[in-house]
């Protein structure tokens, strides 16, 4: 079984979205986030207690930044081939294969993923499909 | 690839060729690894690259025979790419096919720069194969979270 190389704890500063000010009042004000531009602004004054901003400071540690919480890096796979890519790097990176590729493909990657100890997330995808078989 | 330098073909070959393999754009989550056959650790760059360098170390699995295939490029047959590729099967069992790689990449000044990359490789081959020949268990080879690691 492939371990992950990160012995980090991945922390993320802030789970929540940001919402958009003034979101909540008009249908027309969607929730996706923008930054607010007007000349007296309290959200962009950053009055206490108005909605919070954005900002750099909640990025994530550059050490465990695109890690998922299984500890890999994600790396999407078409193919068997793309695969064997990760045959030295099974530590930091796992597989998901794309979206599109049949049952009788995945099978075939799973398969190698095996031997290359190479971590699968979808692994079990479309395996409905199979047992029906 | 005759009489041009190294480090010009690298120039011309790195940012795109047909084994780069680019994902996640160019912000910080891409990614670039390389296809080729001869990259031993599958990275694009300048050191591991296969189609810049005149010196390559291939370590691949014979899937027929549960060998691995030992190759290295050699240098004055690099106009006919068929013939360029000095190959030995390795059947033997490990310590006898690690020795055979060190002395084939290091101990004859071929690259000893590649010396533990290859024996990286070697060791993931044959470990590849080991678990083909005996049948992947179903079990332990998948991802396991593992709670309360820091």
């Amino acid at each position: 079984m492939a371990v992950p190389l990160l012995d980090k704890k991945i922390i993320k500063k802030r789970v929540k979205k940001f919402k958009r000010p003034q979101s909540d009042r008009k249908i027309s004000v969607k929730e996706n986030w923008r930054r607010p531009k007007g000349i007296d602004s309290r959200v962009r004054r950053k009055f206490k207690g108005v909605t919070l901003m954005p900002n750099i400071g909640y990025g994530s540690d550059k050490k465990t930044r695109h890690y998922l919480p299984n500890g890999f890096k994600k790396f999407v796979v078409h193919n068997v081939k793309e695969l064997e890519v990760l045959m030295m790097h099974n530590r930091t990176y796992c597989a998901e294969i794309a979206h599109n590729i049949s049952t009788r493909k995945r099978k075939e990657i799973v398969e190698r993923a095996a031997q290359l100890d190479v971590v699968v997330t979808n692994k079990l995808a479309r395996l409905r499909s199979q047992e029906d078989e | 690839m005759a009489t041009v330098p190294e480090a010009l073909i690298w120039e011309v070959v790195k940012r795109n060729n047909a084994f780069l393999v680019k994902e996640f754009g160019n912000g910080t989550q891409k990614v670039q690894f390389s296809k080729e056959p001869n990259n031993l650790y599958n990275v694009n760059s300048f050191k591991f690259s296969g189609l810049a360098n005149k010196k390559t170390v291939t370590i691949q699995p014979d899937q027929k025979e549960f060998a691995v295939v030992l190759g290295t490029a050699k240098t004055k047959k690099q106009n006919q790419p068929a013939k360029a590729v000095h190959k030995s099967v390795l059947k033997k069992e490990f310590r006898r096919m690690a020795k055979a790689v060190t002395n084939q990449v290091a101990d004859n000044r071929y690259r000893p720069d590649l010396k533990n990359a290859a024996l990286a490789r070697l060791s993931a081959v044959y470990r590849s194969l080991k678990v083909s020949k005996s049948g992947a268990k179903k079990k332990n080879r998948q991802a396991v979270r593992i709670r309360g690691r820091k």
